[in-house]
This record gives structure tokens, sequence and C-alpha cells, in this order.
């Protein structure tokens, strides 16, 4: 058990969240991505916590406000989602292009 | 390698397959119902993950909130805007498809190679082990007091906001057609808003 | 560690000035929970007034010798206070140019101005914070009021949408930013204070994970200022916002940035400073470049002044790369009249905009023979941030290159000369279509303008908030000697600037030069 394994694998979540924000259509799939790419940033800290720092546990304090702070974003994300569904009637990204120069 | 490493390891590899390959199907999957439960199931081996780290308070956090919460929160998203809709098809589509994977190709790459190559400074101390629930609280009132207060008005914040956002509002057919108290911006849309807008 | 002993140790009167603010918060949401709408006539003035005494004791705070508070997470030394004052500033004024704009759109004031407040706590907070975690709660406070709003006038679709992408793009950004910061916390061996990260850092040999750090802390600060390329948000969001939140997102939220970015790249990279000198030298030239010359191109007045908010960003950015005492003192001299001018444009777009409707630049034709209030301010304001003599913004400018030249940035000044002078084509052209065209060549709008009167409730406080910021945008090129001492003194006086300066061996220059400080022609 290595501290690499799980940083490797925070990094191919993180990669899987980045590919999954570019190319969903789907607005509440884009904020998934956003929750998968939190999550990596997660795995990272609890591991840098267990390895580098077990007595302080900083790690563990920064996830949980990491956690706190994506409950927020998401809550936030979505009511903003059901407001735009409201008025467009669709979460295609690709059809929200009233702003554009 | 002694039983207790042994079964680490492969409980190790059987969460690892799992987070990636649930994580894998919330992205490519074509339906946003089956991405939402699959990202379920990468919450939940992440949590293990945490287990396997020595931090059982949270793993539990993990579940409580993210599954518990912000999964629940996701799926109740999607069943109010359950319109089944196909989007049109954007020429070039797999271009960007590619382009985007290659490039988060390298990235991994580029964070492997770092990763490996990183002379971690690993600590000697003792782990703390399950008295960490303790700690994190000594810490939450202690050193990490000012993030904890302005967490809570964050909190308050993001509520209030969610439900403003959120709330339908019945407004007045006078107020819908006058110009102002429609809740709208005062500045007219520019025409270019106004063409798009027909042609729906 | 006692209950005692500890609350002895958390210094907990230098987050006074957040405390009132929050505070007053409280007061709004329970006073508008009460009253309901009769509310709207109280609401306001109390976050007014909440502000001001946070003011005072951000101003009460100055002498104060003792800079450290939460065990070492926040430092309320001089150049917080400075960056705390502009946000409460842009906090205040934007209360009092929302009131009637909120108002007329029936949406609810109330929690319009708690949100608003809670915005300013979070970029106060920002502008202090030592440690990573309060960093990055600090800075998801303000981005998620921000998303807030920037959506709050629900049922327009171009304001939905630009909340949208503000929230996937600023959302993204902060995970961004919190993989750099979670690398900072590995490699630094599990620190999360700025300080002991930077020891450890310069202990130990990492080089690769520590550029990729950098690169992932730089995509979250640059988000925050809206440098080039992390802009595309910026012109979006800001013509779908309500204008008052333009307001604040472009000189509030974008000093709290700055304030991150000073302190977040002095103190932990210290190891890379040529490194992130040349990463910023090249946001700067391309968002002054591509700021200034897209702006040409705007026909709406807030996607002009998104644009133009992109090239200031460019100026101000010299005066960080710059690194020297004048450097940094230039950084906040700017930041500080931008409030005014900025601010004061809003104003007067706002006002504008309640009376007519429209933000089309080419509406404003003619505007001069009908409201000639809004076309003097509006022309000051723009002509100050074209950088035109002898407004504020000129002196501000001035004061940026000369650190900049000083600092031996030559391509960066002379990038900055040359489209700071595109910059007044465009600003002039505004203020050309308003003053010089003949009554017959007036627009529509223009021609059927409304009596200008200031009985609607909420008027009174726009038109006080517009002269005084066209005033402060007027007189304080002239008297500007009390903010460059104070600039200055700010620098000079916080410990981690000072650790900086005496590391690159720059001489502290004790006196301004004559030809900056501008002679008093009075």
């Amino acid at each position: 058990m290595q501290l690499q394994y799980f940083l490797l694998l925070a990094a191919a979540l993180f990669c899987i969240g980045v590919y999954g924000l570019v190319t969903s259509r789907n607005a509440v799939r884009v904020l998934m991505s956003i929750e998968l790419m939190l999550n990596a940033v997660n795995l990272n800290l609890m591991a840098f916590s267990n390895y580098l720092d077990p007595a302080m546990i900083k790690g563990q304090i920064f996830a949980v406000f990491v956690i706190t702070v994506a409950a927020a974003e998401a809550a936030v994300g979505l009511a903003i989602l059901l407001a735009i569904y409201r008025n467009r009637d669709t979460v295609d990204m690709e059809q929200f292009n009233l702003l554009k120069w | 390698m002694n039983l207790a490493e042994g079964v680490q390891l492969v409980s190790f590899i059987i969460l690892a397959v799992a987070m990636i390959g649930a994580a894998l199907g919330v992205v490519l999957s074509p339906s946003v119902v089956y991405a939402a439960f699959l990202l379920g199931a990468v919450f939940i081996s992440i949590s293990g993950l945490y287990l396997l780290l020595n931090a059982s308070f949270v793993a539990a956090a993990q579940i409580l909130i993210y599954v518990g919460a912000v999964n629940v929160l996701i799926l109740f998203a999607i069943m109010l805007v359950n319109k089944r809709e196909d989007f049109q098809p954007v020429k070039f589509a797999w271009v960007r498809k590619a382009v985007t994977g290659g490039v988060c190709a390298g990235l991994f790459l580029l964070l492997g190679t770092t990763i490996i190559t990183t002379p971690w400074a690993f600590s000697t101390e003792t782990p703390i082990g399950d008295d960490a629930i303790y700690l994190i609280g000594e810490h939450f009132f202690s050193d990490f007091l000012l993030p904890f207060e302005l967490a809570s008005v964050l909190l308050l914040m993001a509520l209030i906001g969610a439900i403003v956002l959120a709330r339908r509002d019945f407004l007045p057919d006078a107020a819908l057609t006058s110009d102002i108290e429609n809740l709208k911006l005062p500045e007219r849309p520019r025409e270019l808003v106004s063409a798009a807008k027909t042609e729906q | 560690m006692d209950v005692a002993n500890l609350a002895s140790q958390l210094n907990a009167g230098l987050i006074l000035p957040e405390g009132i603010v929050i505070i007053t918060l409280l007061l709004v949401l329970v006073v508008d929970l009460i009253q309901g709408r009769k509310a709207n006539r109280v609401t306001p003035y109390i976050g007014i007034g909440g502000l001001l005494a946070s003011l005072g004791a951000i101003a009460f705070q100055w002498d104060n010798p003792v800079s450290n508070a939460f065990l070492g997470s926040f430092s309320s030394d001089p150049l917080s206070l400075v960056f705390r004052a502009i946000i409460v500033l842009s906090a205040m004024v934007t209360i009092m140019i929302s009131i009637r704009y909120v108002e007329q759109s029936g949406t609810s004031l109330g929690e319009f101005i708690t949100i608003l407040l809670t915005a300013s706590v979070g970029g106060m907070v920002l502008s202090g914070a030592n440690e990573l975690v309060t960093i990055f709660v600090a800075l998801e406070t303000l981005s998620i009021s921000s998303y807030l709003l920037t959506g709050y006038m629900k049922r327009d679709p171009r304001s939905n949408e630009a909340a949208l992408k503000y929230l996937l793009i600023g959302a993204s950004s902060s995970a961004l930013f919190l993989y750099g910061v979670s690398l900072l916390y590995g490699l630094s061996g599990g620190q999360t204070e700025l300080v002991a990260i930077a020891t450890n850092l310069a202990a130990s040999d990492q080089s690769l994970g520590l550029v990729i750090a950098l690169v992932f802390v730089i995509a979250g600060v640059a988000f925050k200022i809206s440098a080039v390329p992390f802009h595309q948000w910026t012109p979006d969001v800001y013509e779908g916002s309500p204008t008052p939140v333009v307001a604040f997102l472009s000189v509030g939220s974008k000093a709290a940035g700055f304030a991150l970015a000073t302190r977040m790249l002095i103190t932990v990279f210290p190891l890379l400073t040529d490194e992130w000198h040349f990463v910023f030298t090249a946001l700067a030239i391309l968002s002054m470049v591509l700021g200034n010359i897209v702006a040409l191109a705007q026909t709406s007045m807030k996607r002009l002044l998104a644009y133009s908010s992109i090239g200031q960003a460019g100026f101000v950015m010299i005066g960080l790369i710059a690194a020297t005492e004048v450097g940094y003192a230039s950084m906040l001299f700017y930041l500080f009249i931008y409030l005014f001018m900025n601010l004061g444009g809003f104003a007067c777009i706002i006002l504008f905009s309640l009376r007519t409707g429209t933000d089309q630049i080419s509406e404003y034709a003619g505007l001069y023979q009908k409201d000639p209030l809004i076309t003097l301010g509006l022309s000051l304001c723009l002509l100050s941030l074209g950088g035109i003599p002898p407004l504020a913004g000129f002196f501000g400018k001035l004061y940026l290159f000369w650190a900049g030249w000083q600092a031996g940035l030559y391509t960066l000044v002379l990038v900055g000369l040359f489209t700071s002078v595109i910059s007044i084509y465009y600003y002039i052209r505004v203020v050309k279509m308003m003053v010089v065209k003949e009554p017959q060549e007036m627009s529509e709008v223009v021609k059927n303008y409304p009596k200008v009167t200031w009985d609607l409730p909420g008027l009174k406080s726009l038109q006080v908030a517009l002269v005084l910021t066209v005033v402060a945008t007027t007189l304080i090129g002239i008297l500007s000697n009390p903010v460059f001492t104070l600039a200055t003194d700010s620098v000079n006086n916080t410990p981690f600037l000072k650790l900086d300066l005496a590391r690159t061996g720059t001489q502290p220059v004790a006196v301004l030069p004559e030809a900056i400080a501008p002679a008093n022609p009075l």
C-alpha cells in the first residue's frame, strides 16, 4: 500500500472529471463532473494526510471543508439549473447561446 | 506480505476498479439517470478508500453528505427537469471528444510523472488512528476556527440563495407584460437575442 | 490548551470589520423577514451603515502592531486592510446604486443585500487569509455568492444563462485551484500555513511538482481577476448579470483576486519567482492587448466595460510583476482609483438604463441635451479610465508605468502605453456619441427621454453615489498625495512584502520622486 497508488487514482479521477466537464451536453452531467474533480482533490488530501501528516491530519480537516463547500455549490448549481430550465425548457449546453459576441 | 497487507491490497484494487469504472460510466453513459446512480457508486467507493486511509470520520461524512445529500439532490434535479430530449447532433462532436480525450490523457501522464518522480517526505510519526475524531474537533475550534465560522455563513447564504433562485414566483399577469417588476433585467435584449428566439 | 488561553491567542478582535458585516447581514435578514416588503425602506440603509462601521473598524486597526489572528490563519496587516477597505467601499457603493434597480425589477431587496454582504465578507477574509483552508473557504464564499447574484433576475434567460456559465466555469477553476493547493499540502509534507509551506518547500527539492502546483494555482487566481486566456466568462457574465452586480464583480471581486494573488504567490513561491513573473507577464500582455482591442467592436455598454475591465486588470498586473515597493504601491493606488472611476461609470449606466431600458452605445446619442448629469459623470469616468489628465486614472497609470519602467519591464510598459492609446479611442467614442451629436441625430430613446426626477425611492442614493464617485474620480488625481502615502505606507509596513523586498534586494524608496507626485496645480 503506497501513497503513489492513491495519488495516481486521484489523478485519474481528476482527468475523467475534466473530460466530462468539457464534453458533456447535459448541464446536470457537467455538475456531476465537477463533483468528480472535487472528489479527486479530496482523495489527494486524504492520502497526503495519512502518509505525510498522520499526527496532525490537517488533510482530513481540509477534506471536510471541501465536502461542505461542494454541497453548497451543488445546491446553488441545481437551483440555477432549475431557474434556467423554467425559462428555456432545456438543459442542453449547446442551446445556451443568448450571450455571444 | 502478511495477511493484513494482502487484504488491504485486494480491497484497494477492488475499490479502485469500481471507482474508475463508475466514474467512466458517469461521463460516458448515454442516460443521465444511470450517470447519477453511478456517481453514487463513485462516492461509496471513495468512502471505502478513506477507510483504507484510516479516516473513518471522513468516510462517514462522505457517505452522509455526498451520497445522502448531493447525490439525492442531483437525482431530484434530474426528475424535475425530466423532459426526454434528444440533443441536436453537433457536427464534428467526435473531433472535440477525441481532442479532449487526448488532452486529458496527456494531463494524466503529466500528473502521473509528477507523482512518481516526486520524493514525498514520508512521516514516521505514529498515525492517530481512530482518535482522529477528537483531533478534528480540536482543530475546528482552535486553528481552523475562522474557516469553520465562515463556512457557517457560506451555508446560510447558499441556503437562502438557492431558495430565492429555485422558488417559483407567481406573478400577476400585469407584471408579466409590463416592463417593470417582472424579475427581469431592465435592459432590453439585443437584436441577436430576439432573432435566436424566433428561430426556435 | 484551555479556553481562556485559547481566547487570548486568537486575537479575534482583528476580524472586527468582518464581524460587523456579518452582524449587519443577519440584521438585514431578520428585519426583512419581520417587515416584508416594507423593509425595503430600511434594509439598504442598515447595510450601508454596517459597511461604514466596518470601514471605521478597518481605519481603527491601521496602527495595530499585532497582525496575526486565529493562530496564524488570518493576518490583518496593512496590505489586507487596504484591500478590505476597497472591498467594503465597493460593496457600499454597489448597495447605493442597486436599490432602485432591484426594486424596479420586482425581486426582493433584502436577500440581494444579504448575498452581497456575504460576498464582501468572503472577499475580506480572502484578503487577509494566510492559510490554505481559510483561503479556500473564503474564495468559495465570494464565488458562490457571486453566482447567486449573477442569476438574481431569475425570469430573465440572460441572467440564468450568465449564472450557469459563471457557476460551471467558476467551479471548475476552483477545482483546478484546489488540486494545486492539495499538491502544495503534500509537497510541503502536511503544512497548510503559507509561511510554513514556503519554509518546507525551500528545504526540499521538488521542482516538477511545484511547477504543476503553481500552474494550477495561477489558473484559479487568473480566473478571479479575469486575465486572458481565463477571461471567457467575463463578457457573458457582465452582460447577463444585473448591472450593480457587474459593478461589484469588476471592482470588489477583482480586488480580492489581486489580494489572493499577491499574498499567495509572493509567500509560497519565492523559489519560482522568475517563472510566475514570466507567466504573469504573458497574462498581462494578452489581457491588455485582447481586452482593449475587442472592446473596440462592442455595441453594448456593459460588454464594453467588461472588456475594458479585462484590459485594466492587465495594467494592474504590471505593478505586481514589478515586485518593487513602488510596484506594489502603484497596484494598490490604481485599484483604489479604479474603484471610483469604474463604479461611477456603472452608476451612470444604471441610471440611463433605468430611465430608458437599454444599454446600447448607439442609444446614448445626443444625451447631452436631455441629461447633462449622466453625460458629465459618464464622460469624466470614461476619460479617467482611458487615462486622460488631469483625472485620477491618468496618475494611476503614470505611476504603474513608471514603476514598471523602473523595474526594467520595458516590453510590458510599451504594450501598456500602446493599448491605453487604443482604449482612449473607444472611451472617447462613447463620449463623442453623447456630446457632439446634433439634435436631429438624437437616438429614439433619448428623444423620448423621461423628465429627470429623483422622487422614486432609491434614486436619491443612486444620485449621491454618482456624485460622490465622480467627484472622487476628478479630485483624487489632483489631491493624490495622501493616497500615495497611504499605499506606500501599507506596503512598507506589511511583513511579508518587507521580507520579499529584502530578499530581492530592492532598495526601499523613501520619498516619491517629483516626476510622479503630481505638482498641485491649485
